[in-house]
């Protein structure tokens, strides 16, 4: 049986409340007692804050791909009258996607929900075949209408749930009390009610506090005597503060000298005077009567322990939490002897006539007179509190479904159950009692459905490339984008579309245009059209767009909240932990990409595990706000050059230069000048050697780049400029391939790198290598290559010398058999990582 | 704090920004107060204070919703727009 159970009451405003708690601990127990049965569940993308937290309560009890989001039309608060046509639409939006997960049973947690917040629920609106059971937690306001549905609009929403409530196949009553009231006021059969109980959690239990946080909750909320507690749960006129502090009054001055009655709850001013006038007109000294106003879970467990008897004098109550709550903290409790009260204590012995002050004063002072009839109340409350648990509601709440699944699946099976979106259209624009829709209101619909109902279409493999289809740089990183990109579309993952997209300043685009002539295929729309985002779909930045972060980040947050795996590459993170290589004001946009990832990515793959250890590093001192963070790993880059798309052109005078580096070691540096990688150490450590009289050539390939302008200025005037020193600036692979080849060594000066690609572009040459010591290098050269330490020239100069005399004798470090891998293994790793099921394998120079 | 209060809102700001400046320009100094801002539940605000001061705007989280065009939809999206739009027409026509 599969069981799609609606968790708004766990990310509406009620979360806040006890049907917020209830739901969750009922929808995790049923997921933990599910047994055969299958379990999913549908949020309201709404409320995106509240997935994440209910996301990872079930993280190991069900698959994740079984929590699915669903749009409405908000807004859609039941309070504004104008939302009354998207509130209709989005009743069957929700229903018609509710079917689309082809449910056996749809579970509601909450069907009174959505007055004052983004909740939509409903029963028969749409799907009228579904079979729907929802929890039923009380009818207090519509027993009692003349307090509790005052206004018009209050008084709508509520009788239009209650009709809706009449559809339900199936209600699930939190107590005896309530299942008959539903039976009487809803006129419904006997076993279309089931009362499944409810229960509190683990943190409700009999604990020891110290004399000195006693002492700090004495001071700060005020209590200086024995503690009588009410924690009402809430300030409406039911909770009968008037009996209470009425009946607190007829207590005899010695039991009044010894305690105080304390109120615990948040309430606002009204309320909280209110309270004051009763006491004063009952006679209590200001000191008698106590308001905590808002406190903690923890403080409630706390006050719990600490009073010596709670007293409840609800008139009606759909269960009575704090009841339980108070039994299972093991404090004596009495209470009311009418609605769900009295199957909560369990003891008769323990109630009063809530409408009688004068009972209730009784019993109080019996409890506080009498230590026998405490402990008796201690004892028997532990006990009874142990009967509650929220397996045991599971249990009962999945019986009840298999028995309605069983009872009605005969006369379902010859009906055609499933929808479609000419019918849900049909039936949205059919709503006639609700004003008319505007041209927003059908563009917010039809975005809504087409996100709900996904597509037939495969899942999507969405590789960002923002950045490449505006330019293309020819920077190493967009070498990796092109070269996966094209990994990607050559070999796509199994039963996955790989669509390249971008961001074009307002929302995230098909890249056709660009694809098709990255490709040399025919584009696949004339324009390129908006992503049609889906749940299941993956995300994977392969450019870094740190520029878009603001842009980008609310829709992040959103898709990932939609279930959208986020997915980004990180090249490296120096620019925060060196914004000094980089010119002013880079690091902060930077860090502010960083910070977005870390908030919404599923997985960060960095290019190196170096870098991956300081991602992780990074993350422990910048955790993201997030109940968990993302996972890092990493992949390494392919160094196949025929395969990343090398650029071609042989410049004048390239023969002349490769002659004079053949005549003497050349010492070849590659990559863009800039202040992390070590030319200024070198060109100082090689004027050394030329003093010294040593007869080595300096090779740097690379463009000028940022805070190099001294540097600069004595590479471009240095007397040694195109005799023993060449700058060679900007030119192609396949010239750089004939450079390679003419050097003697590959010289790596960089203190940062996030990877290191021209270590494996030497092996492949043969040429050997000498790498500063830093652990990226380490992690790509192994033993192949030299390495040395210190920033001197003097130290670097050193090592040349060193290098040289061990080369003549042929000791040093081979590059040869260095590991790599090609374009296509790198994506074959990444692809791995992603989640799909491919094998891999490196390849020695 | 008088005093403070008399300084121009530009000399405040300048202070603030070479404040900032200085500890960006120690990356340690800078992930430890970081780091304390976030266990203070201050970070959110020092952000915004910074982006404020540097003048990049910072954008709280929101969802999409509201203020939708048909530019902003998919194709599916939008041919279930185009849909909704001819059966109402439809519907219109038919009720005169």
């Amino acid at each position: 049986m599969r069981i799609v159970i609606d968790m708004q009451g766990a990310q509406s405003i009620s979360r806040f409340r006890g049907i917020g708690r209830y739901s969750l601990a009922l929808a995790l127990a049923m997921s933990r007692n599910a047994g055969e049965h299958e379990i999913w569940l549908a949020l309201n993308g709404a409320f995106p804050e509240s997935i994440p937290g209910i996301r990872q309560a079930f993280d190991g009890l069900i698959p994740q791909e079984r929590i699915r989001i669903f749009e409405v039309a908000a807004p859609v608060t039941e309070v504004e009258r104008a939302n009354r046509w998207r509130i209709c639409a989005s009743e069957k939006i929700r229903e018609f996607f509710l079917q689309q997960l082809k449910p056996d049973v749809v579970l509601v947690s909450s069907l009174f929900e959505g007055y004052a917040d983004n909740a939509v629920t409903s029963v028969g609106a749409f799907a009228a075949q579904q079979l729907t059971a929802v929890i039923l937690y009380d009818l207090i306001p519509l027993l009692n209408q003349k307090n509790y549905l005052t206004n018009e609009a209050q008084r709508d929403y509520y009788l239009r749930k209650v009709e809706s409530l009449k559809k339900a196949d199936l209600l699930l009553a939190i107590s005896e009390a309530t299942q008959s009231e539903a039976i009487t006021s809803l006129q419904a059969a006997q076993n279309q009610v089931v009362n499944i109980s409810a229960a509190v959690d683990e943190r409700f239990r009999s604990i020891a506090l110290s004399k000195e946080r006693i002492h700090q909750l004495r001071s700060h909320y005020g209590f200086a005597r024995k503690m009588v507690m009410y924690a009402p749960g809430g300030f409406d006129q039911r909770k009968n503060f008037e009996g209470l502090i009425s009946a607190y009054s007829m207590l005899s001055a010695a039991l009044r000298a010894d305690h105080q009655l304390v109120i615990v709850g948040n309430m606002n001013v009204d309320k909280h005077d209110y309270l004051i006038k009763l006491s004063k007109r009952a006679g209590l000294d200001r000191d008698e009567l106590i308001l905590t106003g808002y406190i903690s879970d923890e403080e409630l467990v706390e006050f719990y322990n600490l009073a010596t008897l709670f007293v409840f004098s609800s008139k009606h109550e759909g269960f009575g939490l704090p009841v339980l709550e108070a039994m299972a903290c093991g404090t004596p409790v009495i209470g009311s002897n009418c609605t769900s009260i009295p199957e909560v204590i369990g003891l008769p012995d323990a109630l009063f006539d809530p409408f009688s002050p004068q009972d209730i004063a009784e019993k109080m002072a019996r409890a506080l007179g009498d230590q026998s009839f405490r402990d008796k109340l201690r004892a028997h409350g532990l006990s009874q509190a142990k009967s509650f648990t929220w397996d045991g509601c599971a249990i009962q709440a999945i019986d009840a479904l298999e028995k309605l699944v069983q009872a009605k699946r005969s006369a379902l099976a010859s009906t055609d159950n499933s929808g479609t979106v000419p019918e849900l259209i049909q039936a949205i624009t059919d709503i006639d009692d609700a004003g008319k829709p505007t041209d927003s209101d059908l563009v917010t619909v039809a975005d809504c459905v087409a996100f709900n109902t996904g597509r037939i279409t495969p899942r999507q493999l969405l590789l960002d490339i923002s950045e490449i289809v505006q330019r293309d740089a020819k920077s190493g990183i967009q070498r990796v984008v092109r070269s996966l990109l094209r990994e990607f579309i050559e070999n796509p993952p199994q039963d996955m579309e790989v669509r390249p997209i971008y961001f074009d300043g307002m929302r995230y685009k098909y890249a056709n245009t660009f694809t098709a002539a990255f490709t040399g295929r025919q584009p696949r729309g004339e324009t390129d059209e908006v992503v049609d985002f889906c749940q299941d779909d993956i995300y994977l930045a392969l450019d870094l767009n740190a520029h878009l972060t603001d842009k980008v980040h609310d829709i992040h947050m959103r898709l990932q909240c939609c279930g959208i795996r986020l997915y980004f590459i990180v090249y490296d993170i120096l620019l925060v932990q060196h914004p000094e290589w980089w010119p002013k004001g880079t690091s902060v946009i930077f860090e502010a990409w960083l910070r977005s990832i870390s908030e919404v990515a599923t997985g960060l793959f960095c290019i190196s595990e170096a870098v991956a250890e300081e991602v992780r590093a990074w993350l422990k001192q910048n955790p993201p706000q997030r109940l968990s963070g993302p996972r890092v790993s990493s992949f390494h880059l392919g160094a196949d050059v025929e395969n990343s798309l090398p650029s071609k052109g042989i410049p004048e005078g390239a023969q002349a230069v490769l002659d004079a580096l053949n005549v003497n070691p050349s010492f070849l540096m590659v990559g863009t000048i800039e202040p992390r990688k070590g030319h200024a150490q070198a060109l100082a450590a090689f004027e050394l050697l030329w003093e010294q009289g040593i007869a080595v050539n300096l090779v740097i390939v690379g463009k000028r780049g940022w805070l190099v302008d001294k540097l600069i200025d004595r590479l471009s005037q240095h007397p040694e400029l195109n005799r023993r020193l060449f700058w060679l600036e900007g030119i192609s692979d396949e010239f750089l391939e004939k450079v390679y080849a003419a050097c003697t060594c590959l010289l790596v000066a960089s203190e940062g790198e996030g990877f290191g690609l021209p270590l494996i572009e030497a092996a492949q040459h043969n040429k050997p290598i000498i790498a500063r010591d830093i652990p990226v290098l380490r992690e790509v050269a192994g033993e192949h290559a030299f390495y040395f330490k210190g920033r001197s020239p003097k130290d670097l100069a050193d090592t040349i010398t060193f290098w040289l005399a061990l080369n003549r004798k042929g000791a040093h470090p081979k590059s040869e058999g260095m590991h790599y891998l090609t374009w296509q293994e790198s994506a074959l790793q990444l692809k791995k990582q992603l989640g799909f099921d491919v094998a891999h394998k490196g390849r020695k120079c | 704090m008088k005093k403070l209060r008399m300084l121009p809102g530009r000399v405040v700001k300048n202070i603030l920004r070479g404040g900032m400046s200085w500890v960006n320009s120690h990356p340690k100094l800078r992930q430890y107060v970081m780091a304390i801002t976030q266990r203070l539940g201050l970070y959110t605000v020092v952000r915004v204070i910074y982006s404020r001061l540097e003048g990049a705007p910072y954008q709280p989280r929101s969802r999409k919703t509201s203020g939708l065009t048909s530019a902003d939809l998919s194709p599916r999206a939008r041919q279930i727009y185009t849909d909704l739009k001819a059966t109402l027409e439809l519907k219109r026509r038919k009720n005169g």
